[in-house]
């Protein structure tokens, strides 16, 4: 039953990738399921990390933190908290999915492999490329610029900011390059392709719209009119992901 | 693609090097286009690092790669010129035949023949 869970869900990943003419073989198949534990995982820890915050915003109304913002710094906290458990989440994805790919590789006997080098432009393209550039080394830069501009009161919300989005550089960081050098897993032209779709994806999910979520998070907090180059990387953000996610491969 | 077939009798480092002579001699791999490392080959094809080491480096002596260092490793142009001098020679042995009035099967026959007595490099060690 599982097994025809597993092909099941390949079969249907297929279709959604064009490649219909493709054969949800074992290979495949072990992969995908893989990826929905990955997922599973990834989804149990973003789901209460959710839950934290909203509970965090509930809170923060009944007691009415939020509205002075002498006492509102555990909710600034608490949100960033969230946000790096979405990055958390996505490292404990891309761990359970690397770690399945390592099962089935080590059951192949044959093995394929591109003839030449491949990097980041190949695996990313040049769009996603842009986006991550935005989301990461930009929001330093936004972040920094802030922090350096707001007056010391005031600054509790940015530094939040830079530390939150430093360690998902970090996290986001080791992903990538994580995907980019393991190992190809397929026997044939076919699967090496399968494997092409799927360490564009995973390196496009390596680098998760968490800062998009922080930097919204954060720029409400912050009371000094500096704030908004914080709203304006949180539309940068977002408009970069958006055109960075439209297509399956680069 | 490169493959390695496990139950061939050619060694693998023979199997590599050869799959990437033929890319780079039938321009598949252009001039200039940089290799996988030796690591992530070795790991993409479940091999050990110095079987992929030994077949770059007898790519190198061929002069078909060359290695910029720690840049990596890329084809070099000797091979664009080593499929020249092969395309020069096959002329002048065309030319040879129709001369010497040879029927044109006959004459692929002795190529055949002449490819077939020689040993692959990686059997002759």
């Amino acid at each position: 039953l599982i097994v025809d869970m597993n092909v099941g869900r390949a079969q249907k990943w297929l279709v959604r990738q064009g490649l219909v003419e493709f054969e949800p073989t074992w290979l495949v198949a072990g992969r995908i399921a893989a990826r929905h534990r990955a997922a599973v995982a990834e989804g149990v820890i973003i789901g209460l990390a959710m839950a934290v915050s909203v509970a965090g915003l509930v809170a923060a109304f009944v007691t009415g933190d939020l509205r002075k913002s002498d006492e509102r710094s555990w909710y600034i906290e608490l949100q960033a908290a969230t946000c790096v458990m979405f990055a958390l989440g996505m490292l404990v994805g891309f761990l359970v999915a690397a770690r399945g790919d390592r099962a089935v590789a080590q059951s192949l006997t044959g093995r394929v492999a591109h003839p030449a080098a491949v990097g980041l432009r190949d695996v990313l393209g040049r769009r996603r490329i842009r986006a991550a550039v935005v989301a990461y080394p930009g929001g330093l830069v936004a972040g920094g610029f802030v922090a350096l501009v707001v007056d010391a009161p005031s600054r509790g919300p940015v530094i939040i900011f830079l530390a939150a989005i430093t360690l998902m550089s970090v996290i986001a960081g080791i992903g990538l390059l994580g995907v980019l050098r393991r190992p190809a897993v397929a026997t044939d032209p076919r699967s090496l392709y399968v494997d092409d779709v799927l360490r564009s994806q995973d390196a496009w999910r390596a680098l998760g719209p968490y800062p998009y979520l922080l930097g919204m998070n954060i720029a409400t907090m912050g009371t000094s009119p500096w704030y908004l180059v914080l709203y304006v990387y949180y539309f940068g953000t977002t408009i970069f992901y958006v055109m960075g996610g439209r297509n399956a491969l680069p | 693609v490169i493959s390695i077939d496990t139950y061939s009798h050619v060694p693998p480092y023979e199997q590599v090097r050869s799959q990437f002579a033929g890319l780079i001699i039938n321009r598949v791999l252009s001039v200039g286009a940089k290799l996988p490392t030796v690591r992530a080959l070795a790991s993409d094809l479940g091999l050990a690092v110095n079987t992929v080491a030994r077949s770059y480096r007898e790519l190198e002596e061929a002069g078909l790669v060359e290695t910029r260092g720690r840049a990596g490793t890329f084809v070099s142009t000797v091979g664009e010129l080593g499929r020249a001098t092969v395309q020069k020679a096959a002329h002048e042995y065309a030319l040879t035949a129709r001369t010497l009035g040879l029927d044109p099967e006959e004459a692929l026959g002795i190529v055949r023949a002449a490819i077939l007595a020689i040993q692959p490099p990686g059997h002759a060690k």
